[in-house]
């Protein structure tokens, strides 16, 4: 059934385990060498930035129903209008691509906390927090602790 | 007859992207087709077109994203007298709507009776409307009487089948001239001694216990090298979590394993060529992983675990040996280092393996089991 | 990216937005970005009927479905929580092939606290209302479900041995702190692991799984106190991301796992009152409280932990960073066993009979 193969074509594509060896992390973290290139090249750190909102993809969308016959609605009577405050949690805390961005903290709530990634789940990608304004002037932070997440994860 | 075969919506056929399921319908198809009208229906393929007759067999294909609504309506317009699904019992119910006239005999490949997959009024629905339920393991079979005693007299176990014309003992002309040419590719020289695990790189097949056997067989047998031909997914070559840690616990010994890089099907079998061991360390209750049926048309001494239906194919002592202990390192270390130190023995349990695969797993009996079955609907 | 380019990609997006909105029976009158990570981003839309969150996810629409399906179940069945919107054809979600969108109200209230006891109590009271109120969710047909229940065995397996194997990969390098720590303790997490491993050969764990799949219900997988608020004094929850077909103590398990975290020590006078909240609402048997007592006794966080830093998941972590975790964790742990070993003591208390 299977094809033939010459033999003198095939190639043995092996893994460097090399490159797997594990080592802990230093003091700084693993992402260290990311951040020192950035500290030493802050004009280009910004140029590298894209502050795009996320895309809304040009594909024709359907709908996802219980079943042919079990469409559902709801009233809206009970919505919740606009808060008197105003404010919905938003955040000026200006991203990076290959940062671990934490949320400020939101002027009533002390714990607002991050989903912690089980350990099922893969890591989080990149993490943009965007407010309507873009970034006014470079993120980077005197001091690195500024990144360091909040709470235990 | 006019037949109809029915594969999953997770891969076409022929079986161009691996898949055992697969790789099963395309064999016993074309033997099947020798004698009968054989129409196999499978998902939609870029490199594939939509309709084609390929050594005999009708190949219909249909877009994954309405596959069964596809089938339903294929079904509809062509009268077969068998239709042969395989592995989704849930679809029997709209197939056999679709063809009221056809008998329905159903493959069962993995655990898909159980109840996490299915109602007990699901289940009984689906046993009714078939004829014959054919499973590939008595493990299967077993799992399904169990939970639906009804369903006894209409299941037979029909084992799976290897193309033994793919595969080489090394005692053969061309086996010796493969082994080779592929330890060369690989750098490994005559002198090591090669054990090797084939199969996805995942927590339930069990390679990470492989790895912590490394150092109890190295001291014992400096030149032994594992080598691990597989990937995630067929056709994957990503690095998860699993894999980065299985990496990681490799590198620790790297003079004693080798990780190959996802391969092209027909390549697979060359490897077990050059090997002059073979392990399946299989920590879950499989139905019955094919690479047995490889290992041992390959020539090759089998060692396995007492998981699932496994230990179905081996003769413990004749073609292979049997772990029980399946989670524990010592144990692999234990059978592979009495194995490696005893060439006779290996060879000796290689030729039954590869007697055992031509007398009882190749694709021409499972065609002849799948033909009894569809007559006896 | 400048702002004047900014400024017009945010235009473009909100055209593209409304484009979607038109599918929902809403005027949409300002679309506002609030977030967007790991391919999950959310809108604030305000309307004349009120504020709703608009989600867009790159998750398989299957899935999608078994979640909306269940979140439409639980709004059904009077949960607190914010009510899915459907769409003018009475859909549940829209599917994008690769993402999906999602209409719901936009609910704001105070934050549920962790360091706040009666917070919590009334944290385990929504549990216990969620898991009520999830039985009989029958998903729909097409929707990919994701089912934990039979699959203890495998994973408490899986854990160990991958347990075992950071052991080898710790030992290669006792000169790590971490590493030393680890060793430290790690033989004493395997014991009660293998231990634990062994009482899910019970019949009372075959006994829940098979009820629990019988009612249809199922868990929220990894209950977080940042998609809850309290509204009228009350637990809400605003956000539901993900569900799982699995035996309610795992929900459990992961809220007194990640509280006790926050304090650093497993505070058994604590675990029993917010078990008995949760108890007051949905009673368990004794039977279930020892399933969930083998989930607590695996040492889940000391795994998780591991986990992390054998395979260098935190990137940003420093080795303070890991050890000051690793500690806390340890300590919560080891401060655990005493719980464990009072199950007939802890089970009145929770039952109010002491």
């Amino acid at each position: 059934m299977a094809k033939q193969v010459d033999l003198d074509e095939i190639d043995i594509p092996k893994v460097d385990l090399g490159e797997y060896r594990f080592s802990p992390p230093s003091s700084m973290g693993w992402s260290a060498a990311e951040y020192e290139k950035l500290l030493n090249n802050p004009e280009e750190g910004i140029q590298k930035e894209t502050f795009s909102p996320p895309e809304v993809p040009q594909t024709t969308l359907t709908e996802l129903s219980l079943s042919d016959d079990r469409r559902v609605s709801i009233s809206l009577d009970n919505v919740p209008k606009d808060k008197e405050d105003g404010s919905l949690n938003e955040v000026t805390v200006e991203p990076t691509e290959k940062e671990e961005v934490h949320e400020k903290k939101a002027e009533k709530s002390e714990n607002q906390e991050k989903k912690e990634p089980s350990a099922e789940e893969k890591a989080p990608a990149d993490d943009y927090i965007i407010s309507e304004n873009p970034p006014a002037k470079p993120w980077l932070a005197k001091r690195l602790s500024v990144f360091t997440l909040k709470d235990s994860e | 007859m006019d037949i109809a075969m029915i594969a999953t919506e997770k891969l076409p056929v022929p079986a161009i992207r691996g898949g055992a399921i697969q790789i099963y319908l395309q064999s016993s198809a074309e033997i099947i087709a020798e004698s009968h009208q054989v129409t196999v229906f499978s998902i939609k393929d870029s490199s594939l077109a939509e309709n084609e007759t390929k050594n005999g067999v009708h190949y219909i294909r249909i877009d994954e994203a309405d596959y069964l609504a596809g089938l339903v309506k294929q079904l509809e317009a062509h009268h077969f007298n068998i239709v042969h699904l395989c592995n989704r019992p849930a679809w029997i119910e709209r197939l056999k709507a679709a063809s009221p006239d056809s008998k329905f005999v159903l493959s069962v490949h993995n655990e898909m009776f159980s109840e996490s997959k299915m109602t007990r009024e699901e289940g009984e629905k689906c046993i009714q409307a078939v004829s014959k339920i054919v499973t590939v393991s008595d493990f299967i079979r077993q799992t399904i009487s169990k939970r639906f005693p009804d369903a006894a007299e209409k299941i037979e176990t029909v084992y799976s089948g290897v193309d033994l014309n793919a595969y080489h003992p090394a005692w053969t002309d061309e086996g010796g001239r493969i082994r080779r040419v592929m330890r060369e590719k690989a750098g490994l020289n005559e002198k090591k001694k090669v054990i090797l695990f084939v199969g996805r790189l995942s927590k339930v097949k069990g390679p990470h216990i492989l790895l912590q056997a490394i150092p109890e067989i190295a001291r014992e047998h400096p030149d032994a090298m594992f080598v691990f031909v597989g990937s995630k997914w067929f056709g994957d070559d990503q690095v998860n979590n699993y894999v980065k840690h299985l990496y990681t616990l490799g590198a620790m010994h790297p003079e004693h394993v080798t990780f190959i890089k996802f391969v092209r099907p027909q390549v697979i079998p060359y490897f077990y060529t050059m090997s002059d061991l073979f392990v399946c360390s299989s920590q879950w209750q499989e139905p019955l992983a094919r690479v047995h049926y490889e290992a041992m048309a390959a020539g090759l001494p089998i060692i396995t675990t007492n998981r699932g239906g496994n230990t179905e194919v081996i003769d413990n002592g004749k073609n292979g040996i049997i772990i029980n202990e399946f989670d524990h390192p010592h144990e692999y270390a234990r059978v592979i280092n009495e194995l490696l130190s005893d060439v006779q023995k290996r060879e000796e349990l290689g030729r039954n393996g590869r007697r055992l695969a031509e007398t009882k797993y190749g694709w021409k009996r499972v065609a002849e089991n799948l033909l009894d079955a569809y007559q006896n609907a | 990216m400048n702002k004047e380019k900014y400024a017009e990609s945010l235009v473009k997006n909100h055209e593209d937005l409304e484009k979607v909105l038109r599918y929902y029976p809403i005027k949409p009158e300002t679309i506002k970005l609030l977030s967007s990570r790991s391919g999950r981003s959310k809108w604030l839309i305000g309307t004349a009927n009120g504020n709703f969150f608009l989600r867009q996810e790159y998750i398989n629409p299957k899935r999608m479905l078994f979640i909306a399906g269940a979140h439409w179940h639980l709004q059904n069945n009077g949960l607190p929580i914010a009510q899915l919107i459907p769409t003018r054809s009475g859909g549940l979600c829209l599917s994008g092939g690769d993402h999906i969108y999602i209409l719901y109200e936009a609910h704001e209230g105070d934050p549920v606290l962790y360091y706040d006891q009666s917070h919590m109590t009334q944290a385990m009271a929504f549990a216990a209302k969620f898991h009520l109120a999830s039985r009989g969710y029958i998903p729909v047909d097409g929707s990919k479900k994701r089912t934990r229940t039979g699959k203890w065995h495998k994973l408490y397996r899986w854990k160990l041995q991958e347990l075992e194997d950071n052991k080898k990969l710790a030992q290669d390098d006792p000169g790590d702190e971490f590493s030393r720590l680890f060793l430290e303790h790690v033989d004493q997490m395997l014991t009660r692991g293998y231990a634990a491993l062994n009482e899910l050969n019970s019949q009372e764990l075959a006994e829940w799984t098979h009820e629990t799949i019988e009612s249809g219900m199922f868990c929220q997988q990894d209950f977080t106190m940042a998609r809850m608020i309290l509204k009228n004094e009350q637990v809400f929850m605003k956000d539901l991301h993900s569900v799982t077909i699995d035996l309610p103590a795992r929900d459990l398990r992961i809220l007194l796992n990640k509280i006790m975290k926050k304090l650093a020590v497993w505070d058994q006078d604590l675990a029993c009152r917010m078990l008995r909240a949760y108890d007051q609402v949905n009673p368990l048997t004794e039977t279930q409280y020892s399933v969930l007592w083998t989930d607590l006794k695996f040492p889940h966080m000391f795994c998780a932990m591991a986990h992390k830093y054998f395979l260098g998941q935190k990137e940003s972590w420093g080795d303070e960073k890991y050890l000051m975790n690793f500690r806390n964790v340890i300590s919560v742990e080891e401060s655990k066993q005493a719980f464990l070993d009072q199950f007939d003591k802890n089970l009145r208390v929770i039952k109010g009979a002491d």
